[in-house]
């Protein structure tokens, strides 16, 4: 064991954690703006659109993160010599943005109706009775799940080490792999994880008290 | 005071609804004149709210036609056009019995919102005229607060507000006050007595007798979707031509 402390281990297993914040917080934001669209398309009077929103969001919430990371990985790095990481992106972007339309659009129907009577009532365009009226209710209804989400986000990036992004987990591997022993190295691993997940669990709970004074739900 | 003019503002025609094989409303025709305040009563279930609502479509009749200061509202009643309903909607004012205000927005916001959307007024104006109508509901004062930090009583008359804003021809109320305890009551009662007084078209849905008799021009009772009984305040309730009206007023006077 040699050369091998608690500090070196530290900033070894340590240099992954920028990777999983990044993780996190890319495949949280493009899963959100992939969202939108998937949530208008899951509430549209169309049944085509409706349909085809739910296909995806059920597929991509059916199958296992890591077998969609193993897909995407080995099915397209061949093709356009896709790297680990914009690949474990593409994957957890495209899983959470089918997890956050599932809030966006519970978030839309749980707006009272009388709210878009409302609107109606005051001659607002269809248009302006969704953005202006219903819209910002629903996302304030959206938003606590989705701040819980985040965190199950987090500890969902840890797969991204099996296709060999270099993660928390990728760098924990490594120092096993040299020598240090297992029960330490992801015993840090995890003290590492709970560093950025108490935090944002704190988070999406403040969230969860400002917004429960904000919105009036049927 | 009678406000009543001549010129018939709202003509409903023959109005019909049903839900499937449940006929809510089986041909009610009423013309409203411009100036005139009718309270519509009846027991629950009588299809009071529906009829309101299919004044201004936000439930579509089955049949019937509407005309609004003497024109026809829609081309074709049976497949309106987007445009059409929202032209109606902003000569026709509504006030719901659960205030429907919108928490996301400070009230000022609310008197706003569709003043400026509608591209009625700027928004400098519309602020402007929102104070004013705060002032006449009698809470100039709640500019900034959140819906929710207002009593009920205040919420229905920011309601009544907001539905001002549009400077519409003709106001509906569907039972405002039932949502309110009676002292509180009271003050919307009150703010709605004044705007009668300014001469506003207004059609009344409510259990609130005394209102009815004292600031109606005409009281309609409405039962199983048909018009039972019409006629002046005093003439409904002093002297009803049906036995079912007798009925119904002992009902609610003895609650
Ligand atoms: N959206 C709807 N779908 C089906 N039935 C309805 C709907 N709205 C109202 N009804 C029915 O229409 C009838 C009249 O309702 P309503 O107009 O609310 O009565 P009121 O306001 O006089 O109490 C009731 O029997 C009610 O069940
Ligand atoms: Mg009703």
């Amino acid at each position: 064991m040699n050369g091998i402390s608690i500090e070196t281990l530290f900033s070894g297993i340590g240099a992954g954690l920028s990777i999983t914040v990044i993780l996190t917080v890319v495949s949280f934001v493009a899963g959100s703006v992939l969202a939108v669209p998937l949530a208008l398309a899951r509430t549209s009077h169309l049944r085509v659109l409706r349909w085809l929103a739910i296909g995806i969001i059920d597929i991509c919430r059916g199958v296992p993160p890591l077998v969609w990371l193993l897909i995407i990985y080995y099915g397209i790095s061949p093709l356009i010599a896709l790297e680990p990481l914009p690949a474990a992106l593409i994957g957890l972007s495209l899983i959470s943005g089918a997890y956050l339309a599932e809030n966006f659009r519970a978030g839309i129907d749980n707006v009272h109706k009388g709210q878009r009577e409302a609107a109606m009532a005051l001659g607002l365009t269809p248009t302006h009775q969704f953005w202006r009226v219903v819209a910002p209710q629903a996302v304030n209804i959206a938003m606590p799940p989705s701040a819980s989400y985040a965190v199950s986000l987090l500890k969902d990036s840890a797969k991204a080490s099996i296709i060999g992004v270099a993660d928390i987990i990728f760098m924990a591997q490594l120092e096993v792999s040299r020598g240090a022993p297992a029960v330490l190295v992801f015993s840090i691993a995890a003290v590492l994880y709970l560093l950025v997940g108490i935090p944002l669990s704190y988070f999406s709970r403040y969230v969860d008290s400002v917004v429960r004074r904000k919105v009036v739900t049927v | 005071m009678d406000m009543t003019e001549n010129r018939v503002l709202l003509n409903a025609n023959s109005i019909s609804k049903s839900y499937g094989a449940n006929d809510v409303l089986k041909g009610i025709s009423l013309e409203v004149h411009a100036g005139e305040v009718i309270a519509l009563i009846g027991p629950s279930g009588a299809g009071k709210s529906t009829f309101l609502r299919c004044l201004n479509y936000l439930e579509r009749p089955t049949s019937g036609g509407l005309t609004l200061d003497g024109e026809q509202v829609f081309k074709n009643p049976l497949n309106p056009s987007k445009h059409e309903l929202v032209q109606l909607r902003r000569r026709v004012g509504m006030v719901f019995q659960s205030f429907n205000l919108f928490p996301h927005l400070s009230v000022l916001q609310n008197i706003v919102l569709a003043q400026t959307l509608n591209g009625k007024r700027s928004k400098q104006e519309a602020e402007e005229y929102a104070m004013k109508l705060l002032a006449q509901v009698g809470l100039p004062d709640k500019a900034s607060a959140k819906p929710s930090q207002c009593s009920g009583g205040q919420q229905q008359r920011i309601a009544i507000a907001r539905a001002l804003a549009l400077d519409p021809e003709i106001m509906l109320f569907d039972e405002p006050t039932s949502a309110l305890d009676p002292e509180i009551a009271d003050e919307v009662l009150k703010v709605m007595r004044d705007l009668a007084e300014t001469g506003m078209t207004m059609i009344v849905v409510t259990h609130e007798m005394r209102f009815a008799e004292r600031v109606a021009d005409r009281v309609l009772l409405l039962d199983r979707g048909r018009i039972l009984e019409e006629g002046s305040p005093e003439q409904v309730f002093t002297n009803p031509t049906q036995e079912r009206t007798k009925t119904f007023l002992q009902a609610v006077l003895n609650r």
